[in-house]
């Protein structure tokens, strides 16, 4: 890993991000800025493009216009291989954990370090991969407190244990920014906020930068110390969170919040 | 829209479109010509009838005589079909992950492969035989090659089939770890879609028992080559005794094979 200076420049960047899925325009113009070791919390009404937003940082969706800069490197329009190399930096925790169901809790967490072996997969499959790593992975499931479900399938754990499955995949890959995608969407209330704050306290342990969604606004009011709000497409919120009144985050919700609902659509005239 | 105040209930029956008329017709043209083809009589039905009984009693009680040859050629037509579903199925896996939307790497690949799959289905396993035959000889060698061919059609289509109903969201947690496209498709695809395509492997070996006993009719090799011979001969008994044994050969993996199935699904 190339150690960049790090004097402050900011570890995320988006600059004016279009994206569009044939005819609706789903990200207008998004900008903001992710500091090295900030914890923030994006906001914003189901429909949003909050998850778009997400997904085309890591690259996974297509961006038409604007840039993403990781770590001083563009992504966007950047070969595959600097996109890949850019996607090892970034661990994503996703809504519904994306675990691969017939393989065990342990395999799982030690396909975090896929992107990083020479050989892929195969550097990363329990058989063939190297003592340090199978142990890193059992360390990595320590953290989350399930080392001793590490033979268990997917299937049989709650699904909390899942998500902190999900989040020792995560801490495997060693990455410097996390992307964290509703992370307890699914999850009930009491499992919900215990997955927020392990993650949180992994975040601020290994110094890492950490751009959550969430639904719930006391989580997020308590959690983060910055707030990006979003509304139809576009940031309309970006501050401190102890600087930001509850009316304002109560607006997200209000209004024309979706991307698809300002479309010439509803009329029905047929 | 004009609202009309009366609401009949739709009507009883739907008047069939011209083109619906069309394949009626054509249809039932075609029926008529296939039974008149046929030359279906009562006397040639009375005929046959006495003909198979004849058959029986011809045949009962087989003639397990030649019992060696006879299990040896089973054992022969049984390698035909293990050995041939086994480089088919191998063959298959690459095949079917060019053709599936979701893996193949572009869509002239997709469309080539699953050219070829199609191919290998569309042409029958006795066909594949006969071209085989001509190919290497008489022999189990044949017969194997177009078991070969006979599996590709049938299990790369259902496992490219099976790769495209893989939930998306492994992959996609496998790919933003920045793993490359062949890691993310042997780490996430395959484990996802390895039960239901042991099933269709164990089905493909069902399947080719049945077919490597009638490839012995053509000469590929195998247990046909007995009862085509025993059949030409009049020995019906032991024909009787031939067709016994693939009963029993057939009943007993599909026993083994649907165990097997159960246990991993």
């Amino acid at each position: 890993m190339p150690k960049t200076d790090t004097t402050s420049p900011p570890v995320l960047q988006a600059h004016d991000i279009h994206v569009s899925f044939g005819s609706l325009h789903v990200l207008r113009g998004v900008s903001f800025d992710l500091g090295r070791g900030e914890g923030a919390v994006l906001l914003g009404a189901n429909g949003c493009g909050k998850s778009t937003l997400l997904r085309a940082l890591n690259g996974l969706e297509k961006v038409a216009s604007g840039r993403i800069i990781v770590d001083g490197r563009a992504i966007t329009g950047a070969p595959a291989r600097v996109v890949r190399a850019t996607r090892r930096q970034m661990g994503y925790v996703f809504q519904q954990f994306n675990l691969v169901p017939q393989l065990s809790a342990h395999q799982n967490v030690l396909f975090g370090a896929m992107g990083q072996r020479r050989f892929g997969v195969l550097g990363v499959t329990n058989a063939f991969a190297r003592a340090e790593d199978r142990d890193r992975a059992m360390h990595c499931l320590d953290r989350v407190g399930l080392a001793d479900r590490a033979t268990h399938r997917p299937a049989a754990l709650s699904g909390g244990q899942q998500q902190r499955v999900a989040i020792a995949r995560m801490l495997m890959q060693a990455p410097r920014i996390v992307i964290a995608d509703e992370p307890i969407a699914s999850l009930d209330p009491k499992a919900g906020r215990e997955v927020l704050e392990l993650l949180w306290r992994i975040v601020e342990e290994e110094g890492l930068s950490l751009l959550c969604t969430l639904h719930q606004l006391d989580l997020a009011q308590e959690f983060g110390k910055r707030i990006i709000g979003m509304k139809a497409g576009r940031v309309v919120i970006d501050a401190a969170t102890a600087d930001l009144p509850r009316a304002d985050l109560d607006a997200l919700y209000l209004g024309e919040v979706r991307v698809d609902a300002s479309q010439p659509a509803p009329e029905a005239a047929a | 829209m004009t609202t009309s105040t009366r609401t009949d209930p739709p009507p009883r029956i739907r008047a069939p479109s011209a083109l619906s008329w069309v394949m009626m017709v054509g249809f039932a043209a075609f029926f008529i010509q296939g039974l008149y083809g046929a030359e279906v009589s009562v006397d040639r039905l009375i005929r046959g009838a006495n003909n198979f009984v004849r058959f029986i009693s011809l045949a009962v009680p087989p003639d397990f005589a030649r019992w060696e040859a006879i299990g040896w050629s089973m054992l022969e037509t049984l390698n035909i079909a293990v050995v041939g579903v086994t480089f088919g199925c191998i063959i298959s896996v690459p095949l079917a992950l060019l053709a599936a939307r979701n893996t193949a790497p572009n869509g002239v690949v997709r469309f080539i492969a699953r050219q070829v799959i199609a191919i290998a289905r569309t042409i029958p396993d006795l066909i594949w035989a006969l071209i085989f035959v001509v190919a290497v000889g008489l022999g189990p060698l044949a017969g194997i090659l177009a078991i070969i061919m006979d599996t590709i059609g049938f299990a790369a289509r259902f496992y490219s089939e099976r790769f495209e109903e893989v939930q998306k969201g492994p992959s996609e947690a496998l790919t933003s770890t920045g793993a490359g496209r062949l890691s993310v498709i042997i780490g996430a695809i395959l484990p996802e879609s390895f039960a239901s395509m042991t099933a269709t492997s164990l089905y493909s070996v069902e399947k080719a028992i049945r077919s490597a006993v009638t490839l012995g009719l053509v000469g590929a090799g195998g247990i046909g080559v007995e009862l085509s011979t025993a059949m030409r001969l009049f020995q019906y008994d032991q024909a009787a005794a031939i067709i016994l044994v693939v009963l029993v050969a057939v009943i007993c993996f599909e026993q083994l094979s649907s165990s097997i199935r159960k246990r991993i699904i």
